[in-house]
């Protein structure tokens, strides 16, 4: 249970990694691949396509993002005392990741126990100005639970391996998780920092059998939009409409100077 | 009744240059509402690489010599937060101008928050720090408004380049920047997303209203952005 998935996962990236460095497509086609070690108390290594790629990689860790060609990568996970990458693997999975994505490969427990790896797809839409994304994963070894934002449940029912995503406004909030149904505290509370235009994302990993259940946390920046408009005046009094007066009247006396002497002009001319 | 015809040849020819170097004449010497938009746009345009954090568990160079290593972080909660201080005061000296400063975010509408306070400035609390390695830290002051008159940034239009800067942080410190562009337009055509960039250079943006006013809507029609440089990157 403890050897696992978790580091395939941070394998994946890794090894993606080198077959990004090979220019096999084109970056805009790439995907940007994080990994989530949600599997507490076992450090692994990592090989992908039989590389070691993460050594002794730390349970509540987050590796990446790396920018992937898109493709099918092999990623075995054992303990960290094995450095050869021989024998058989705590874990292994084929991982396909698609073009221009955006994803987590999350190594967790299911909701039996058993070390798992789960692709996730990250919701990287804009945001709105002053808004921030709240997703939460259920990635622990645990029954369905409900997630409680300043004591007020703002996710029910979430099951593993499930998400459910939020768009709040930017705030500091005193988070905790909640056996569904109940006010029995399976997790926290602690504080998540929603940033603005941020989407964090928290994982439930653990078990609750071992009574090792935690939070994990994979910010993705830049998601933010800019405010709408600038209204910073209502008065007038700063006014600038151009032309000042004196320009008309002075082009108007040039003008009515020249009609007098055209029409003196003229006279003069009979 | 005796003059000769030239004179009125040189009366109405007179005239005539009147009449058009008045309008000329104010529009080649008339203050201009930009100047500078190319630094200002060169500074928005550079996207700085962000540093990874400090890997907790690296992977060793001497294991995988062929592969770069892969950033890693921290994934328990508590993990970041700025440590730099926000802005609480900015000084215009050759406007003469000093003002609190306090920190904003939107309205409903998704516009940008203005202090109720003409005489105070708002800073965009989401985007960057004074300091930060990168990106636009925006102060926006009224001009004026109906019912409290002229505001703190009544005459940002003033400011040219080369003019300085300062602003404080609620730690003391001071940052010292120096104008480097002033831009205006109207309100449809403002680069938003440039102002409020979180990426390029950093740089300090004051925004505020101005060109003609609409009375019907109580609005003016033009938004006036400065864009400011630290010191230290002149």
């Amino acid at each position: 249970m403890k050897r696992i998935a978790a580091a395939a996962v941070l394998g994946i990236a890794a090894g993606l990694t080198m077959f990004g460095t090979s220019g096999v497509a084109g970056a805009a086609d790439n995907a940007s691949v994080t990994v989530v070690h949600g599997i507490p108390d076992t450090p692994v290594n990592v090989f992908v396509n039989g590389d070691l790629t993460l050594r002794d990689f730390a349970p509540e860790t987050v590796a990446g993002p790396l920018s992937l060609p898109a493709g099918s990568y092999e990623v075995k996970i054992f303990p960290a005392a094995n450095t050869a990458g021989t024998g058989n693997p705590v874990v292994q999975a084929t991982a396909e990741v698609p073009a221009g994505a955006n994803v987590t490969l999350a190594a967790h427990l299911t909701a039996a126990g058993q070390p798992a790896i789960t692709p996730f797809v990250n919701d990287v839409s804009q945001l709105a100005p002053g808004q921030a994304r709240l997703i939460v994963r259920h990635t622990a070894a645990a029954p369905a639970v409900d997630v409680r934002a300043g004591g007020t449940p703002v996710i029910q029912g979430l099951t593993n391996p499930n998400q459910e995503v939020l768009n709040l406004p930017a705030a500091s909030v005193s988070a905790d998780v909640v056996l569904a149904g109940t006010s029995t505290v399976a997790i926290g509370p602690a504080d998540v920092n929603l940033k603005e235009g941020t989407a964090t994302i928290v994982y439930a990993i653990g078990s609750a059998e071992q009574d090792s259940l935690g939070l994990v946390v994979q910010t993705i920046d830049g998601l933010h939009s800019s405010p709408g408009g600038v209204p910073a005046g209502s008065g007038g009094l700063a006014e600038d409409d151009g032309m000042p007066t004196w320009v008309p009247i002075l082009a108007g006396l040039g003008l009515v100077t020249a009609l007098g002497g055209a029409a003196r002009l003229v006279a003069t001319r009979r | 009744m005796t003059r000769r015809p030239t004179t009125w040849v040189l009366l109405t020819v007179l005239g005539v240059l009147v009449a058009i170097a008045a309008p000329v004449g104010w529009f080649l010497t008339r203050p201009s509402g930009t100047v500078g938009a190319e630094a200002a746009e060169a500074l928005a345009s550079g996207t700085p690489v962000p540093t990874p954090p400090a890997a907790r568990t690296g992977s060793s160079p001497a294991a995988a010599p062929a592969a770069p290593a892969v950033p890693t972080r921290d994934g328990r909660v508590g993990a970041a937060g700025s440590t730099l201080a926000a802005p609480v005061r900015v000084e215009l000296p050759s406007l003469d101008v000093r003002s609190e400063i306090r920190p904003v975010g939107v309205d409903r509408a998704g516009d940008l928050e203005i202090p109720e306070n003409v005489a105070q400035v708002g800073w965009y609390r989401y985007g960057p720090r004074p300091g930060d390695p990168a990106g636009s830290t925006v102060l926006s002051g009224h001009v004026d408004s109906a019912e409290q008159g002229q505001g703190a940034f009544f005459r940002l239009r003033e400011l040219r380049p080369g003019d300085p800067v300062v602003v404080r942080g609620e730690d003391g410190r001071s940052w010292r920047y120096r104008v480097v562009s002033r831009e205006e337009w109207p309100k449809s055509e403002v680069p938003l997303d440039r102002i409020f960039s979180r990426g390029g250079a950093p740089r300090l943006t004051l925004v505020t209203c101005g060109g003609g006013f609409r009375e019907d809507i109580r609005s003016y029609q033009d938004n006036i952005a400065v864009t400011a440089v630290p010191e230290a990157a002149r």
